[in-house]
């Protein structure tokens, strides 16, 4: 029951009825609506993963609780130790076991050591890494004395499993949504409409840009040996704009879906790509990961290593991006991934380029021209580095990259044989757009707002024709599913 | 939340109606056609052939099938043993298609005898293809509806509107009897200028079985089965690389030939995968007439 799923939609328009006419009236009744909702949205996907939520929201909901009534210090960190190896011992179990003993497997097998471990048949649990940050986020909160454990069950296992944001994210944090769960909610036009607005806006960029991209994307991928350099080049700009168009589609999705339940749940992307300098891009792709890692990792380490100068923080820029790497996904190439933006990270740090004082500087000196070569150098830096989160593996990868860097990289890209140039102008009207909204919430927050109700209907109803008419027709699911 | 059911009621019509001129504009004039398919006169001379039929009455013979059926059975042939036949066959048509077009024509023409030609191929298909040709080629009725909505598809609507649209233009059109190497044959027959297969291999695969194919087969036979009319199934010849890369042929034998008399020409007749078709799944004129003597002494003796 994907998000741009008929069944979703119906789905919805019912929770949406129940929600807001039926239990309204009753803080707790909404909130247990919230949490069946959730739980029969999560087990339309595979029932059989929905007893792992429950399990894990309720280790973490009485951990939360006993570790602020234990009156004995040591008492409570071994109980917040055993809330946090329980929630990390269920992802780790579930999407990196296999990839650890294999990888054990082939260390020995370099030395000429053969090991007969057998590999288990697991299947990822969908949202697993998006719900155990949530859960974590809580644990660790309370630990800082930063909240209060929540002694309403209803209410936690709600925020843990909030349908919206449960399978892709955003990873919203326990002082953000719980909070609002603690409130009534109350309906307002201007944030339904919002709300609806941005869902348009990830629908557009989800079914038109992304599966559209994705076509050829997986044909440049899968014959990446016999195509000319200039194909690996289109084929890996339209994974960078699929992957983008995928995941923020998705996320404007969640945002929009929760806005019209009278929640603000944290934004995910602010139009990264036309970010000056890398340190800018991460601040501005998946927000809500790179902050909870920032929050929990970065800047606790930073801290414990800032008697080592510099040193210490590229220390700290490593573990962090080599964190943000493998919560990807159980494979060296995301791994690779992270380390190669910590290494950029850390050479633009020592050189100061991410300082936003210089960047503006050198933007006042030499105008929009020197921000455009920057935009496009953070861009093809960021491209290419891509190529590692697309490819099987690191071999893949490296092959991939290596057969970019030839002659053929100056031909014309077969576009008859995949079709390649309506991805192109699709890609360039997203990006117009949102250019002119960049400095929104989102692309159309109030694109046409001061235009007659007609003209603005009319941007919209052209908007929901392009989708019917460049959507691809068989399922496509959403990358991050996979994370 | 009063406002915003005004404004969604108020929003819903109007979004429809500049859905519907983009539509008609996108049409007429974009070269892109994307998820609007309108195939009107295009291959398989589908439009001739319903306006055929819709001339029709009582004959002896129906065929029902894919490209396969329309490529496979040469209406002058059966006519030369006394048999009058019509070949209802259509680009990939699917047993969902059939069943509509059955529904539409059955009663009308009456046949004495079905030879209703089926393959794994079809039975795993959608059938989105077959829709949008028979939507664009022939009237449109409360079947079409039904079976847009069965398949669910934005194909499939937008051509289903767009068709609708035209038919209240009702523009003539009358389609070419001869397009590139193919011409049509009075009686719903394609022949294709004799040409030969150079054979290439194919890659086995398994193809899966679309459930609502197989409840629409469940239905033709009962609808066919209920008028007291003899049906037979047949699997039309296939190149032998062709035939032998679905590895589920056997257990489709065993399934089919539980609802009907079934031949499989593919085990019944030894033809030439270069001499005797034009390409992997097509029989060429050669080919037909092998075939087609070959059903006629098995379903008939020496007629």
């Amino acid at each position: 029951m994907i998000f741009t799923s008929f069944a979703f939609i119906l789905f919805f328009i019912c929770f949406f009825l129940l929600y807001w006419f039926v239990f309204n009236k009753n803080l707790k009744l909404q909130n247990f609506l919230i949490l069946t909702g959730s739980y029969f949205f999560y087990a339309w996907f595979d029932w059989r993963f929905l007893a792992l939520l429950i399990t894990s929201s309720f280790f973490s909901f009485f951990i939360g609780i006993y570790m602020v009534k234990t009156p004995i210090e040591k008492h409570r960190k071994i109980l917040f130790s055993i809330g946090v190896i329980q929630a990390l011992g269920v992802l780790i179990f579930f999407k990196y076991f296999n990839f650890f003993i294999n990888s054990f497997i082939h260390a020995f097998s370099l030395f000429n050591i053969s090991i007969n471990i057998h590999i288990l048949k697991i299947i990822l649990p969908l949202g697993i890494s998006f719900y155990t940050f949530r859960i974590l986020s809580y644990l660790l909160d309370i630990n800082k004395g930063k909240i209060a454990p929540n002694t309403d069950w209803i209410l936690f296992f709600s925020y843990v499993a909030f349908f919206p944001s449960l399978i892709s994210g955003p990873i919203d944090r326990s002082s953000n949504l719980i909070p609002q769960l603690e409130r009534i909610r109350t309906f307002h036009y201007s944030m339904a409409t919002d709300g609806l607005r941005q869902i348009l806006w990830g629908l557009f960029k989800k079914t038109v840009v992304a599966d559209n991209c994705a076509v050829v994307t997986n044909q440049v991928f899968s014959n990446y040996l016999s195509l000319p350099a200039s194909s690996l080049l289109l084929g890996l700009f339209y994974f960078t704009i699929q992957l983008y168009a995928d995941f923020s589609g998705y996320s404007d999705m969640a945002i929009g879906f929760a806005r019209l339940l009278g929640f603000n749940i944290t934004k995910n992307f602010d139009f990264p790509f036309f970010s000056q300098s890398l340190a800018e891009f991460w601040r501005k792709w998946h927000i809500s990961l790179t902050s909870w890692l920032t929050d929990y990792i970065f800047t606790p380490l930073t801290i414990a290593f800032r008697d080592y100068g510099n040193y210490g923080l590229s220390m700290a820029i490593l573990i962090n991006f080599t964190a943000i790497g493998i919560w990807h996904g159980a494979n060296w190439t995301y791994i690779l991934f992270g380390l190669l933006h910590g290494c950029f990270l850390i050479i633009f740090l020592l050189r100061s380029y991410t300082s936003q004082k210089r960047i503006n500087k050198v933007a006042r000196n030499y105008g929009p021209f020197r921000k455009l070569i920057n935009i496009i150098t953070t861009f093809t830096l960021v491209m290419l580095s891509f190529i590692l989160f697309r490819a099987e593996s690191v071999g893949q990868a490296f092959h991939y990259f290596i057969n970019l860097f030839s002659f053929s990289l100056f031909s014309i890209p077969p576009s008859h044989k995949y079709n390649e140039l309506i991805p192109l102008l699709l890609i360039f009207f997203m990006l117009t757009i949102e250019w002119f909204g960049r400095d929104k919430d989102y692309a159309i927050a109030t694109l046409g707002y001061t235009w007659p109700r007609p003209l603005r209907w009319l941007f919209y109803s052209s908007i929901i024709f392009v989708v019917a008419m460049f959507m691809q027709t068989g399922e496509m699911t959403f990358i991050y599913f996979h994370f | 939340m009063r406002k915003l059911i005004i404004s969604i009621f108020q929003f819903i019509p109007y979004s429809i109606t500049i859905y519907l001129l983009m539509l008609v504009i996108w049409g007429n004039y974009s070269p892109l056609k994307k998820n609007l398919i309108y195939l009107k006169g295009s291959y398989g001379f589908s439009n001739t052939r319903f306006q055929e039929i819709k001339k029709l009455k009582n004959i002896d013979l129906l065929f029902l099938g894919g490209s396969d059926c329309y490529r496979g059975f040469d209406n002058r042939i059966f006519i030369k043993h006394g048999l009058n036949s019509f070949n209802l066959g259509s680009t990939n048509q699917t047993p969902m298609q059939t069943e509509v077009l059955l529904k539409r024509y059955l009663d009308k023409i009456n046949p004495e005898l079905i030879v209703f030609a089926i393959s794994p191929v079809t039975f795993s298909m959608d059938g989105v293809e077959s829709s949008i040709d028979i939507i664009s080629n022939d009237v449109n009725d409360f079947e079409s509806f039904k079976m847009a909505l069965k398949l669910n598809n934005i194909k499939v609507y937008n051509t289903l509107i767009y068709n609708l649209y035209n038919e209240l233009r009702n523009k003539s059109f009358i389609e070419d009897s001869i397009k590139g190497l193919d011409s049509y044959i009075k009686g719903g027959f394609v022949e294709h200028t004799l040409t030969y297969y150079k054979n290439t291999n194919s890659i086995p695969i398994q193809l899966q079985l679309n459930i609502d194919q197989l409840n629409s087969f469940e239905n033709i036979v009962g609808m066919i089965k209920k008028r007291n009319i003899k049906l037979i199934l047949i699997q039309i010849p296939r190149t032998q690389s062709s035939y032998e890369s679905y590895s589920n042929n056997a257990s489709f034998d065993d399934m089919v030939c539980k609802y009907a008399p079934y031949y499989n020409f593919n085990k019944l007749i030894v033809l030439n995968d270069s001499l005797d078709f034009f390409d992997a799944d097509h029989l060429n004129q050669n080919g037909v007439e092998c075939f087609n003597e070959s059903i006629i002494t098995t379903l008939f003796g020496n007629k």
